[in-house]
């Protein structure tokens, strides 16, 4: 017996060894580049072009990258402050519409559910193009808003159907305890299966979220008024000014100061990742296991 | 306790209630733009609004038929199918894989900073993830090739390589993707009853054994949905990843559909023969999807349907 | 209790973004439909006669996707006043997304937005009837535009009128040749040696370059390229005529590819590739990777689009102040010049056919063809303000800074292109390739069929060979691996052959028939 225990231990701290060494030489292969884009966003023409392009740690602390990004004044933190909201609203409404949506096509016996994916789904596969969906905005009187960057994508069929089948693992007899109480459907939804899938819906919004952050295809479309225009459009079209392949002749005259393209790239990176390292951490508390122990019993 | 009909139905009202909001959205949203899919079976030019979109005369399959009969037709498909399914061999189980070695780190910091630091390459843009691969991969003095000349090898052109490019881009994908992709495997993880695991240990169960009895089966779920999801999305082999990484020399084994008809573009400005295309693949997607879904279904999980 | 906090705050929420949507909205936009940044519309309209004539143009004259930032507000509305005042014409632009400038002008077409202006490539407007025929519009009001572009580009207009006489656009760019050989006159100097008259001299050169390595550390570089590079800017060097479809003994028209002289271009350049002068990943480099080996001082010669140097040579002097990229004017092949002539491209400023006001659009072009300061104006601003002349009489300038970025700029064109020259020293390599090597029709060849492929029905083409795409790509990727010995020359009649199997007698008849066409129409 103590053999067993004795073996059975020593296969527990090799596989510790062997899991935590696995683990931090991945990480590594992930965190090194991400310090050579770091680096890279801080570093000088000069310097670049001696040291080649694989650096870690510059030299000297350039900042003309950030310079350009970040200095043009009301229009950097009009787009940040548009970024935020449409972030925040935006997620807050993906989650409502679509927790509804899902929660009600969880339930397996609801007639016509079939049907209802179908529609769903079938969206994911096809469109109907650039133009039409044009058309409908402008018809709609959406263009030019700040609601053009959050209705068209209230829904997305992906994160629908992924949080339906999460809500289907929640154990009827939960449910209808409640419902033999009295609850609506939305009374469930609220009180019941939303306290029970706080990893779900941190999942599905961490998605959404991202998804607004990342957004600027949307605007650059539908949005003429660059006071509207979210961040990574912004930064985008700074990046693209400055790495265009095409120098037309009579446009290049009286070029001011510029980063090479490579930290300008770099330095848009950390522009719009950082924010997001620093507000992942609070998420990660609502992943915590267990959640659903003693519900049952209870 | 029998609840009577009405009662019943009452019940189901309010689930459409909650559904309500949804379907109005997708009617307005999806469906009323979809006309434009009829782009498929017309001439149609980039500057042409509704009207002439609803009116202009029908092809039928002409452009359907342009695809399927190009020379490198069986190419590309070949390539499309081959490249999605190397990355879903390869690419599916590593986010699962990872996810399971994550939850097993029992130090909750550690666990934490590898989760956070495994993110990071999904929000550093392709554009300079291709830039980096070819500085890591150059002949002309990238690290690869000069380990491998330390090593006595011969130096290998990664990116220009028939052999390599495919193996380049797997890899490449995987190591920006894995880390998001294990968000949602650790989301299904935390829904396990805790419980689950101490009876299995009460039953002498090590923890490979618990892994194999308690954690899997508790993703089994989820790891179904994303796998029929993956194969229904088998013919987008990765554009931009592609795009930005492929040349001449290895358009044999690197040009897909989508690289393929982007090139065509080009040159054509044919509206109509990449939604066309588009309808293809979706058609294609369409079947696998089901096909999936009813494997799923044979094995008792629950899919889409 | 939770839940009813939750759905209370995301009413309020709501709310609120609904506020600032709404008031964001109102601030800037205003009512103008084409989304302009203006705001100062109100004001001006009201001072002057109550119809000033509204000009809107579609400001993708790819300036603005140079510039990192837009005007500032004031700055804008000043030049808008300028404008105004100087022409009689209120100039809305409509500002595209950069990276997206194509599919907005689409969709702005479209759905009706009010657009009078934009440049672009006429054969797929023309033929779906989103433009219209300038002819009588130029007549009546179009005489400084016809004035201005001079007689040596009569050609440029014949690129944009088809073969009834209609015209389509006004020209932009004449043909220019925009490839060339670059070498560093500074590195020819330090091997004694100098610029080479023949493709022997070049390899001389090619191998001391190899062999004496003047970057060090084994970093040179004899030759970066691309394709296009290599088929523009040397191939012509190699056969009767330049790049482009010939018409063979047969009558018939064919691509280049099949040129007996080509083959014998590949053929060298495979031997190059294989003896290290070509840079071994050269075809998987890009515009920005290619410069960024210049700026390395690693490169003994490029042969590629010029702007690929020019526009970093001075970048390079600040680390190598004796670097210098000099062409290779006098270089010629077995078969004579090496240079391409870019053929006659039908691209130029087009009028929307359901423009509102054509004929303000027309006069308004007219006005800025009729003055350099005009043009001056639209592109960098207010004289003394944004610019100021450092030489007016040769119209050198400098810029004093980006207030204003040039979004009123319309139908720009190279015609004052050559007129005027920015101070900046950098930019004095570029306008110098331009000036003295661009236009010199000496020392290129012109591809065969270039006096009448402009007259080509596209539409026709795209229908008859839906698989053009097919011949590109095997073109592509077949020359390029007999360049980098991937497949031995011995190969390249085999080559040949498959291009049949993929259509190429289809390409030969459509194109012959296309040219006959054209041909008989031009008797």
């Amino acid at each position: 017996m103590n053999q067993q225990r004795q073996r059975r231990n020593m296969g527990e701290t090799t596989f510790q060894i062997v899991n935590y060494s696995f683990l931090t030489l991945i990480s590594l292969s992930f965190i090194i580049p991400f310090l050579v884009v770091l680096a890279t966003s801080f570093v000088s023409e000069n310097e670049l072009i001696a040291r080649g392009n694989f650096i870690l740690i510059p030299r000297d602390l350039d900042f003309t990258a950030y310079n350009l990004l970040l200095s043009k004044g009301s229009l950097i933190y009009n787009a940040y402050g548009i970024t935020f909201l449409r972030v925040l609203i935006g997620t807050l409404l993906n989650l409502a519409f679509t927790a509804m949506m899902a929660y009600g096509l969880a339930r397996r016996d609801l007639p016509g559910r079939n049907g209802l994916i179908t529609l769903v789904f079938i969206t994911m596969l096809i469109g109907g193009g650039l133009v039409p969906n044009y058309l409908l905005m402008k018809s709609i009187h959406l263009l030019n808003t700040f609601w053009v960057m959050i209705i068209p994508g209230l829904i997305s069929s992906w994160n629908l159907i992924i949080m339906r089948n999460f809500f289907m693992q929640i154990p009827v007899e939960l449910e209808e305890s409640a419902i033999i109480d009295g609850a609506s459907p939305l009374g469930v939804l609220v009180r019941i299966v939303f306290p029970l899938s706080l990893p779900t819906f941190a999942t599905i919004g961490l998605f959404y979220a991202v998804g607004h952050w990342n957004a600027w295809f949307d605007a650059a479309i539908y949005i003429n008024n660059t006071q509207m225009h979210p961040l990574q459009l912004i930064l985008r079209q700074v990046v693209l000014s400055m790495t265009s392949e095409e120098i037309n002749t009579t446009m290049t005259a009286g070029m001011m100061e510029r980063p090479t393209a490579q930290s300008l790239k770099a330095a848009a990176i950390i522009v719009t990742t950082v924010p997001i390292l620093f507000v992942y951490p609070f998420l990660q508390k609502y992943f915590v296991k267990g959640v659903l122990t003693g519900s049952i019993k209870g | 306790m029998r609840r009577s009909i009405p009662s019943l139905i009452h019940r189901y009202k309010l689930y459409y209630f909650l559904i309500a909001p949804g379907i109005i959205y997708y009617l307005i949203f999806h469906y009323i733009p979809l006309y434009g899919v009829v782009i498929a079976f017309k001439d149609v030019s980039p500057f042409d609004g509704v009207k002439e979109i609803l009116t202009s005369e029908w092809v039928g399959l002409k452009h359907f038929r342009n695809f399927t009969n190009s020379y490198y037709f069986w190419d590309i498909m070949r390539n499309t199918l081959l490249i999605s399914l190397y990355r879903l061999i390869f690419g599916f189980p590593a986010p699962i894989l990872l996810a399971i070695l994550l939850n097993e780190a029992k130090n909750i910091l550690f666990q934490r900073i590898v989760q956070t630091v495994s993110y990071l390459p999904h929000f550093i843009s392709m554009v300079i993830v291709a830039g980096l691969l070819t500085t890591f991969l150059t002949t002309d003095g990238g690290i690869v090739n000069t380990l491998l000349q330390l090593m006595g090898l011969k130096q290998i052109f990664f990116l220009g390589d028939a052999n390599y490019f495919r193996s380049v881009l797997v890899i490449s994908g995987i190591w920006k993707e894995v880390g998001w992709g294990t968000i949602i495997y650790l989301a299904a993880i935390a829904g396990i009853d805790a419980h689950l695991y101490e009876a299995a240990k009460l039953d002498g169960a090590g923890r490979m054994r618990q892994i194999w009895h308690v954690t899997l089966p508790g993703m089994s779920f989820i790891i179904t949905l994303l796998l029929i999801l993956s194969i229904g999305g088998l013919l987008d082999a990765g554009f931009e990843q592609i795009f930005l990484l492929y040349s001449p020399s290895v358009f044999k084994v690197a040009d897909i559909i989508d690289t393929y008809v982007y090139r065509k573009g080009l040159v054509d400005l044919q509206y109509s023969y990449a939604a066309a295309v588009n309808l293809f693949k979706s058609l294609i997607a369409v079947i696998l999807l089901l096909g999936a879904n009813y494997l799923a279904k044979k094995y008792k999980q629950e899919g889409i349907w | 209790m939770s839940g009813k906090r939750i759905v209370a705050g995301i009413v309020s929420l709501i709310m609120f973004a609904a506020v600032i949507g709404c008031s964001t909205s109102e601030k800037s936009g205003n009512a103008s439909t084409a989304g302009n940044q203006d705001t100062g519309q109100g004001e001006s309209a009201a001072t002057d006669s109550k119809k000033n004539e509204q000009v809107y143009i579609y400001a993708n004259a790819g300036n603005l996707a140079l510039a990192s930032t837009l005007s500032k507000k004031e700055d804008l509305e000043m030049v808008h006043k300028e404008i105004l005042d100087r022409s009689g014409f209120e100039v809305e632009a409509n500002i595209p997304p950069k990276g997206q400038e194509a599919e907005k002008l689409n969709l702005l077409l479209a759905s009706n937005e009010p657009i009078d202006i934009f440049v672009g490539s006429i054969g797929a407007f023309r033929d779906n009837g989103a433009i219209q025929p300038l002819n009588d519009l130029l007549d009546k009001y179009g005489s400084h535009i016809r004035e201005l572009w001079p007689k040596e580009w009569a050609s440029a207009w014949d690129a944009v009128t088809d073969k009834e006489g209609k015209i389509w656009a006004i020209p932009q760019m004449p043909q220019l040749a925009e490839k060339t050989i670059f070498l560093r006159s500074d590195w020819l100097a330090k091997l004694n040696l100098t610029m080479p008259k023949t493709i022997e001299e070049y390899e001389t050169v090619l191998k001391a370059l190899k062999e004496k390595d003047p970057a060090g550390a084994g970093q040179t570089i004899p030759i970066v390229t691309n394709m296009t590079g290599l088929n523009l800017a040397l191939s012509a060097g190699f056969m009767d005529v330049g790049y482009g479809p010939w018409m063979d003994q047969d009558g018939k028209v064919k691509p280049p590819e099949v040129n007996p002289g080509y083959k014998d271009f590949i053929a060298k350049m495979a031997e190059w590739y294989q003896k290290g002068y070509i840079y071994k990943e050269t075809f998987t480099l890009n515009t920005e990777r290619t410069r960024e080996l210049i700026k390395q001082n690693r490169v003994g010669s490029a042969i590629i689009h010029y702007s690929v140097v020019t526009n970093i040579q001075s970048d390079l002097q600040q680390k190598t102040p004796e670097a210098l990229y000099e062409v290779a004017g006098e270089l010629k092949g077995p078969k004579g010049n090496i240079t391409t002539m870019s053929g006659l491209s039908p691209y130029g400023w087009m009028l929307n056919k359901k423009s509102k006001n054509p004929e303000a659009a027309i006069k308004f072009i007219d006005w800025i063809h009729s003055d350099i300061e005009n043009y001056l104006l639209i592109m960098y601003g207010i004289k003394d303000k944004h610019w100021k002349y450092t030489d007016e009489a040769n119209h050198v300038f400098e810029r004093l800074n980006q207030d204003y970025a040039g979004e009123y700029l319309t139908a720009s064109t190279f015609a004052y292109t050559v007129q005027f020259a920015p101070s900046d020293p950098a930019s004095k390599p570029e306008y110098d390739f331009l000036g003295k090597y661009s236009g010199d029709t000496s020392r290129v060849k012109n591809p065969a069929t270039a006096d009448v492929d402009y007259l080509y029905d596209q539409q026709e083409i795209s229908d008859k060979l839906p698989h053009i795409e097919d011949i590109n790509r095997m073109i592509e990727e077949e020359v390029v691996k007999f360049i980098m010995g991937a497949r031995p020359m011995s190969d390249y009649d085999k080559f040949v052959q498959e291009l049949y199997s993929a259509g190429l007698d289809k390409w030969i008849e459509v194109m012959t028939e296309q040219y006959n066409k054209v041909k008989a129409a031009m008797k």
